[in-house]
């Protein structure tokens, strides 16, 4: 049995390593490329959104490396994703593979049911292997988590281009090869600490928060690298979803029945009072704690026909005029063109420079009358 | 008398009995918007973000057409409806996106409408409103069983082979209220020698302007529609017992089950009517399609509609189906 699943992010890292300590052999998909679009986009429906494309170009590379079995997440709606693995089951047969597909569905409270779902996959009743491959895996999504947050903090002040994105990847290497949570720990440490030495421009950087749905914030390829283009044009990045963060919410609270208000629930609830599926409520909220802690801007990201993020596109623009900050909205697919994205993030970015020389005009002109 | 607005998009076409008797037995004039047109469609796509699905957009302009004439807007926020069917995360967050467009003098009356877990069904739902404008609790208790005496009648109607409006009528008969004027062509439909199962969402296809009046050409040309409404809801429920794992969205589940059936053999043809940008449309037609070519008895084809569709590209589409299914009935 080679077990395969798709790719989001650096979510391949802790999955494999979970999996290869559970005792199976994994085949990760290659990273995605035109040709995983083409593969997914010719074998998928039309207008199924992005990630259902890329999901199923994933399977199909890792078919030709011999992976014979699926792992993935289910759902319970209302988005589609809850049935996604229904339909790429029926696609992968149809074109007449041989392979099983394992289905995680969330457990809603229950535990055991999700112990159980994995002991089917593993054949592994040995609870202490169990645990400590967990603990592996979740020690690398955090420190993953880490790495990306700082390098997207710091890659604004960077001297020499690509010197944060370099040293990214090289800690992130170094976080996939670790065989321990110390191992983990210390290269996250050092490449917290690359970031952190490196030679800085001194200014004050534009701030922009991201938000929108999980996979397209997550992966680089589906958002056509947003985070570092911002970064390269100077603007420093903070990002609303993290691996981590919603696996923490959306497994283990819910599966513990801890699921407690959030914060950006909080937030979105004069705008948006209701979960809308997906990131449609948490886009909102998030958006209204940027502005709060007066960030520059926020871009929201997703799929085209994304259903929860169109939701909160429709909302954002009275979010923006009613708090006053600028809201950019780039949606992709496999037609998006990477000219166009550039142009309009540019153009954003200029916005939000135009609006903090405004405001700090204003406040110098407020200084030069209480001076004199 | 006091004005409730009704959008008449959406859910409208599944509710409209519930929502207009209820509102009408509290004493309040129902005010449903007008059966779709141009105006109204433009009004809600130049409202409305673009990339939105074409009911969506089609609903601001509803909502935008009942301006300054309602004292209330009813627009329910419907997440569960019944138990196991969600609905889709654009009905979820609809009151949140049409806030901001206009509001009347007592306001959007949006209660939620969630069966699971003890949340309010559309008693609680109905009733909070009725507190909000003030009404007495014995007359809510009147309103709510007329309304759902009414639903159910409703139902029944439309399992019986009635088209919604004809249906409807027949409903406000049976509980004693005066008949409708309505513009709404689509009545009960001449029986023909081919039967057309037709599939998708009940605002789209019993939207005569939306649909650009499917049901009735496909009539014209000679074909029995049946809607996935006139399936008996056991056989609906048989075709979903086929899934590896039950769709969580309730209209999807009709469509699906009203599909399997087609499929065995129970119709001629099936067109799917999909809307453009619709997210649930893009996995259910995938499924009814692949369920088709594997099946190989009953031909199936699918219509996707937007604010752009011309009328002479559907007219021809539809032509070439149902001349293939009468060359083929005469071998
Ligand atoms: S959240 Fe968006 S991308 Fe995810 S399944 Fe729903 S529509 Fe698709
Ligand atoms: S089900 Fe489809 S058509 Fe209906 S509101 Fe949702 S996306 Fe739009």
């Amino acid at each position: 049995m080679k077990v395969t699943f798709p790719r989001m992010g650096y979510l391949d890292i802790p999955l494999r390593s979970i999996l290869q300590d559970l005792g199976l052999t994994v085949v990760t998909p290659p990273p995605c490329t035109a040709r995983t679009v083409a593969l997914g986009t010719r074998h998928s429906p039309e207008f199924a959104c992005y990630p259902f494309k890329l999901n199923i170009g994933n399977y199909l590379e890792a078919f030709a490396q011999g992976a014979d079995t699926i792992l993935m997440a289910g759902g319970s709606g209302p988005c589609r994703f809850g049935y996604y693995a229904q339909v790429q089951r029926e696609i992968l047969t149809d074109l007449g593979y041989q392979f099983e597909m394992l289905v995680l569905e969330p457990p809603r409270g229950q535990i055991d049911v999700l112990l159980r779902q994995l002991a089917k996959l593993t054949g592994h009743p040995d609870l202490r292997t169990v645990w400590r491959a967990f603990r592996l895996g979740w020690e690398k999504i955090n420190a993953l988590d880490a790495l990306e947050r700082k390098a997207m903090a710091t890659r604004a002040y960077e001297m020499q281009r690509g010197a944060v994105t370099r040293l990214l990847a090289k800690a992130v290497k170094e976080v996939d090869a670790a065989a321990s949570v110390l191992e983990t720990r210390l290269a996250r440490r050092r490449g917290e600490e690359a970031m952190a030495a490196m030679a800085k421009k001194r200014r004050q950087a534009l701030r922009i928060g991201i938000v929108g749905e999980i996979y397209t914030v997550l992966e680089p390829f589906a958002n056509m690298r947003v985070a570092e283009r911002l970064g390269e044009m100077g603007v420093e990045v903070e990002r609303a979803l993290f691996l981590g963060d919603w696996i923490r919410t959306n497994l283990f609270l819910d599966a513990l029945g801890l699921r407690r208000e959030r914060p950006e629930v909080r937030a979105a609830r004069p705008f948006v009072n209701h979960f809308v599926g997906g990131e449609g409520r948490e886009s909102v909220g998030n958006t209204v704690l940027y502005s709060k802690r007066g960030f520059d801007g926020v871009l929201q990201l997703g799929p085209l026909t994304c259903m929860p993020e169109i939701v909160a596109e429709g909302i954002l623009p009275r979010v923006s005029r009613e708090l006053g900050i600028p809201c950019m909205t780039l949606m992709f697919d496999e037609h998006a063109g990477e000219a166009g994205i550039l142009t309009r993030l540019e153009a954003f970015v200029e916005l939000m420079e135009r609006r903090r020389r405004a405001k700090g005009e204003r406040s110098e002109g407020g200084k030069m009358l209480s001076g004199n | 008398m006091l004005k409730v607005g009704l959008p008449r998009a959406l859910l409208y076409y599944q509710y409209y009995p519930y929502w207009s008797v209820f509102f009408e037995t509290l004493g309040t004039k129902v005010v449903p918007s007008p059966v779709t047109n141009e105006d109204i469609l433009m009004s809600g796509v130049q409202n409305a973000v673009d990339d939105c699905c074409l009911p969506v957009k089609c609903y601001f302009g509803h909502v935008l057409s009942l301006q300054d004439q309602v004292d209330v807007l009813f627009v329910p926020r419907v997440v569960c409806d019944r138990i196991g069917g969600l609905q889709c995360p654009k009905i979820l967050g609809l009151p949140d996106m049409v806030q901001g467009l206009w509001e009347p003098t007592l306001g959007i009356q949006a209660p939620t409408v969630d069966v699971r877990r003890g949340h309010a069904g559309w008693e609680q739902g109905l009733r909070a409103v009725g507190r909000r404008l003030g009404i007495s609790g014995a007359t809510m208790h009147r309103a709510q069983s007329n309304a759902e005496f009414a639903q159910s009648f409703y139902q029944r109607a439309l399992e019986g082979g009635l088209v919604t409006h004809e249906a409807y009528q027949a409903t406000r008969r049976a509980v004693g209220l005066p008949a409708m004027v309505c513009r709404n062509k689509q009545g009960r439909f001449a029986a023909a020698e081919l039967k057309i199962g037709v599939l998708g969402h009940p605002y789209l296809i019993y939207d005569p302007y939306l649909s650009q009046d499917l049901l009735a050409r496909l009539n014209s040309f000679g074909v029995t529609p049946i809607t996935a409404e006139m399936v008996p809801g056991a056989l609906v429920s048989a075709g979903n017992a086929r899934l590896v794992k039950p769709l969580f969205w309730s209209l999807g589940q009709r469509i699906l089950g009203a599909a399997a059936h087609f499929l065995d053999g129970h119709v001629d043809g099936v067109i799917h009517l999909t809307s453009f940008g619709c997210g649930p449309d893009s996995l259910v037609g995938e499924m009814i399609a692949r369920w088709a070519r594997r099946g190989k008895r009953v031909p199936f084809m699918s219509l996707s509609f937007d604010e752009h569709s011309g009328e002479a590209g559907l007219v021809t589409r539809l032509e070439a189906f149902v001349d293939m299914l009468k060359r083929r009935a005469v071998r």
